[in-house]
């Protein structure tokens, strides 16, 4: 761990011999200041003050405590020697002697403690200094990125260069034959050199993950050693930058790709309500017109010309039924959760529903049950009602023309369910997904007797969840088709009003 | 380590005052120098306290200073402006430090003290010591300023510590050429060279029968074209011819340019005789020894005419290599025609990238040329096209239109600055002539005197004769571009320091 060797071998690992000169210069200047004291006929004593701070001087600019013991040693040894009386001779029973030497010695140690720490933490903190301007520069750059590879890129790039190692983030997963880089992706986990069972590899392999998804994999070369503490931290704040970086440009992406379809929408709805809004009121009168001259009994016509004007009328109106449609749909999409609703009991609009096909029905048998008592629900009265005379048209048009047609509400946890059942062809079970979808137009025989635009279904789809509600379809044991709508029954409890 | 270091660097005037420790450190060694004698003379012990605690002041402040401003960190590149000012600061904070003991023994005054050791430093030989009565020790002292102060204070340091800053500070120290690719390998070989110098001569003088003392002093002298002496008689003290044509030789070399000198002891003869301060050096000691001599030999100033022409060679390369030395005792009864002539020798000056002061030889071949050139150019064929050319170690280099203009800048500011001072001598009350031989001694470096600068010299005449020195010895610009970095870098910290405060 950095910034912990603090003993023996730190203090002896620093002892060069180049640092001699300087001691020696400093021991010279010590014991030259010793001299000039006694010269001055000062206190000799007063030159242990230059002899600390010789110790001190060494101690710093060897970074090592042995030459601070050494000088420790020498100086009052010197002194002794030279200064104190009788001279040249060792005064070594005197205990001032020894105290000194013990002075200097501890003077040294604790100096050298204190200056190995300080360097240490120094080099530390110029290290986290220097990690956070790269951290920095890397942002920055991943802000800039155009796309997820490119972050990763950027990424790859800048740790090479600041930590001297090969090192490369790579989206999706890696080659199997890499097993420390694949268990690396598919457990989330590092893998590779300085990992638990993982001795022989040279590479170190880390996920770039977030909670819920791995993108890639990070590996780094570290055939010259594992990373120390502050490169691990780099890396890991550049992986977790780059994550981010890549989560954005897929964000991004999305985005661009949502805004397209979007606008590709509006531009159709657009179409849509202008389309539908001009060709209305010529339909309108188009029917109108060929009804009054076959209504006319003032100027009956012929057969053949009474059923082509009766063909017309069908035309026209079912090109108007289309362009209702259309228009409800944009209406729907216009409202969205704006939909003003009210209550209603379902068994009126039912027969509200069945009572726009009175005459119409031909050969076809439709049934109402209405359900015991009576469901209200809060719904757009006229739009569920359009929903009804859609489903039950739909049957009309597209089977047998003596088919049976039963209609059913019922309510179950909290949901008013109404079910339009048939026993005609049912819907292919390849298509039956399709059958919501926009201008989907099935391609059995039976449709193709139909003249619809395919709307009719995505437009109920449409009414259905704008009342925060679903409507599904499905085949029937009858060989018909069943489709089931359901609304809230209440917006508040989602209990069942019934009165009776 | 990995992560490529980024951080920010120390610079500006923290940096300076840095490298300025350096300086004073290196100082506070210098100043304790002489005590290396004091076994030969116990009898000055008295004055050891005087140097032991001046030099181990000025390490101990020189120690804080580079300690507190740039140890452990990212050190800035100097600027050039940085540079001269480091250098500014270093050579006016030695001569504070040198001064330190001269004031504190009692021998000198303030001014004096100051004088004294700027001519020391500065190589100029100038004195006012009473050299007869003059410690051995300080005696030694002076001797130890003249070899540092020849070879370079900044020189000596960047040959001893290995530091990026110290080398930029090399060149503003004026040493521009480089004998080898590495600035600290060119420093270390100056120094050899210089050490070497020193050394013949001390063996010289002693197998001629000079005391070793006064050998080593003499010595130091003459290869740092320093003059200060041993004796008030300077050389003729010792009354012999030999000696003085040792001296001229030890003056000679050093005044010869350190890479010339290399190239010549590396065995490329042709080069050192081709180059252009070599031809100058040998026409110039050669000519105004012949018209000295003839006016010595027609004045009868000697007894025989070898005499006079022993006389002549001696005090031309005296004055021309700035040395000082002479073997007459005064100059002030030299004709003025002699005068003249000395000191058109004082404004020439050796050659660049020696000891010696003045304008220095290659200027001078500069401005010859660059007129010789200028005629040419005006007057020449005018189809014909001239090179402008100048012989320099063993090739022929281009002279640069820039480097014609630097030439002429320095000589007028050189000019401009001698007649300044010497006006500032006038005021003192000294004679016109008077003023402008010793001025020009000053600011040349030279230290011949006519008598104007002494003991009882005013502080006034002390103090500017002080600034000719230093600013001659720096070659003038890089002390005023250093001044005036020093104050603005002042300012701006102080700026910055009331803004952190407010």
């Amino acid at each position: 761990m950095i910034g912990t060797k603090v003993g023996l071998k730190a203090m002896v690992e620093d002892t060069k011999a180049s640092h001699a000169a300087e001691i020696f210069l400093l021991f010279v200047v010590g014991i030259v200041a010793a001299f000039g004291f006694d010269v001055l006929g000062l206190q000799s004593e007063n030159a242990f003050m230059i002899f600390i701070l010789g110790i001190v001087i060494a101690v710093i600019e060897t970074n090592s405590a042995v030459w601070g013991v050494v000088l420790g040693i020498a100086y009052p040894l010197t002194f002794d020697l030279l200064f104190v009386e009788p001279r040249l001779q060792l005064h070594s029973h005197d205990a001032g002697f020894f105290i000194s030497c013990g002075v200097f010695v501890v003077v040294a140690l604790m100096v050298s403690s204190l200056t190995g720490r300080l360097k240490r933490q120094l080099e530390i903190a110029k290290r986290d200094e220097e990690a956070l301007e790269i951290l920095n520069k890397i942002s920055t750059g991943l802000m800039n990125s155009s796309s997820a590879e490119d972050a990763c890129a950027r990424s790859s790039r800048a740790l090479t260069s600041a930590l001297e190692r090969n090192t490369e983030l790579r989206l999706g997963a890696p080659d199997r034959e890499n097993r420390a880089a694949s268990l690396c992706f598919d457990a989330g986990c590092p893998t590779g050199a300085g990992e638990a069972d993982w001795s022989t590899e040279s590479r170190k392999y880390l996920p770039l993950r977030t909670k819920a998804h791995t993108y890639g994999v990070a590996s780094v070369d570290c055939s010259e050693g594992d990373l120390d503490d502050i490169e691990r931290s780099l890396l890991d704040s550049v992986i977790a930058q780059t994550v981010i970086a890549v989560e954005r440009n897929e964000f991004d992406l999305a985005a661009r790709d949502s805004k397209i379809s979007n606008d590709y929408d509006r531009l159709k709805t657009n179409l849509l309500r202008t389309v539908s809004q001009n060709m209305r009121e010529p339909l309108l009168d188009i029917s109108n017109a060929v009804r009054s001259i076959v209504e006319d009994e003032a100027n009956p016509l012929g057969k053949q010309a009474a059923d082509s004007l009766i063909a017309i009328d069908d035309d026209a109106r079912m090109l108007l039924k289309t362009f209702e449609g259309m228009v409800n749909i944009v209406r729907v999409q216009d409202a969205g959760s704006q939909l003003k609703k009210e209550p209603a009991r379902i068994g009126e609009v039912m027969n509200e529903a069945a009572g726009m096909f009175a005459g119409k029905l031909g050969k076809h048998d439709l049934r109402i049950f209405l359900p015991d008592g009576d469901i209200i629900a809060s719904m757009h009265r006229p739009m569920i009602v359009q929903v009804l005379f859609q489903l039950i048209d739909n049957v009309l048009t597209h089977t047998y023309p003596d088919s049976r047609i039963n209609v059913t509400a019922v309510s179950k946890l909290g949901m008013l369910s109404v079910s339009v059942a048939d026993n005609g062809g049912g819907i292919d079970p390849d298509q039956i997904a399709l059958v919501f979808n926009r201008f989907y137009v099935g391609d059995s025989p039976v449709y193709q007797r139909s003249k619809g635009m395919g709307i009719g279904l995505s437009v109920c789809q449409s009414i259905i969840e704008a009342h925060d509600g679903f409507i599904v379809a499905e085949n029937n044991r009858d060989g018909g088709a069943t489709i089931t709508f359901s609304i809230p029954l209440d917006d508040h409890d989602g209990s069942v009003r019934a009165r009776g | 380590m990995a992560f490529s270091s980024s951080c920010e660097h120390v610079a500006g005037l923290r940096l300076c005052i840095g490298y300025l420790g350096y300086a004073l450190m290196f100082a506070g060694g210098i100043v304790m120098s002489p005590l290396l004698a004091l076994p030969l003379y116990p009898q000055e012990a008295h004055l050891a306290p005087l140097f032991i605690f001046t030099g181990i002041g000025s390490m101990l402040i020189g120690y804080l200073s580079y300690f507190m401003s740039i140890r452990d960190l990212e050190r800035g590149r100097l600027s050039k402006a940085e540079g001269a000012a480091v250098i500014t600061a270093s050579w006016i904070a030695a001569i504070v430090v040198f001064c330190v003991p001269c004031v504190a023994s009692g021998l000198y005054t303030v001014p004096q003290a100051v004088f004294e050791t700027t001519s020391g430093l500065s190589t100029t030989g100038l004195s006012i010591t009473d050299v007869a009565s003059c410690p051995r020790l300080f005696l030694l002292y002076r001797s130890a300023m003249h070899f540092f102060g020849g070879v370079g204070l900044l020189l000596v340091l960047a040959s001893l510590v290995s530091d990026n800053g110290l080398l930029s500070v090399y060149s503003a120290e004026g040493h521009t050429d480089r004998l080898l690719p590495s600035v600290t390998q060119t420093a270390r070989v100056v120094l050899l060279l210089y050490c070497s110098y020193i050394v013949l001569g001390i063996v010289a003088y002693a197998v001629l029968g000079m005391p070793i003392f006064d050998a080593v002093n003499i010595s130091i002298s003459a290869v740092s074209t320093g003059g200060f002496a041993v004796h008030p008689d300077s050389i003729a003290a010792y009354g012999s011819p030999a000696i003085e044509l040792v001296s001229v030789a030890l003056m000679l070399l050093g005044a010869t340019n350190f890479l010339a000198a290399y190239l010549l002891i590396r065995g490329d003869f042709a080069a050192f005789v081709h180059h252009a301060e070599t031809k100058m050096l040998c026409l110039t000691v050669v000519s105004f020894t012949a018209l000295v001599s003839v006016m010595f030999i027609s004045r009868g100033e000697f007894g025989s005419a070898p005499q006079a022409v022993l006389a002549s060679l001696f005090h031309v390369v005296s004055v021309l290599t700035t040395t000082g030395f002479q073997t007459i005792d005064s100059f002030a009864v030299l004709p003025s025609t002699v005068l003249m002539l000395f000191m058109i020798l004082m404004f020439f000056g050796g050659e660049a990238g020696s000891t010696s002061g003045g304008i220095k030889l290659y200027r001078i071949v500069v401005l010859g040329k660059t007129l010789f050139w200028e005629l040419r150019d005006r007057f020449g064929h005018r189809r014909n096209v001239y090179s402008h050319k100048i012989s320099r170690f063993g090739k022929r280099i281009e002279c640069e239109e820039q480097e014609r203009r630097d030439v002429f800048s320095f000589v007028a500011l050189y000019i401009a600055l001698f007649v300044v001072g010497s006006f500032v001598f006038t005021l003192a009350g000294y004679s016109l002539g008077d003023s402008v031989f010793e001025f020009a001694s000053c600011l040349g470096n030279v230290g011949v005197s006519i008598g104007l600068i002494s003991a009882d010299a005013t502080p006034l005449v002390l103090w500017t004769a002080s600034a000719g020195m230093l600013l001659g010895r720096l070659e003038i610009i890089p002390v005023f571009l250093g001044i005036w970095k020093l104050w603005t870098l002042s300012g701006r910290a102080l700026r910055d320091r009331k803004g952190r405060v407010g």
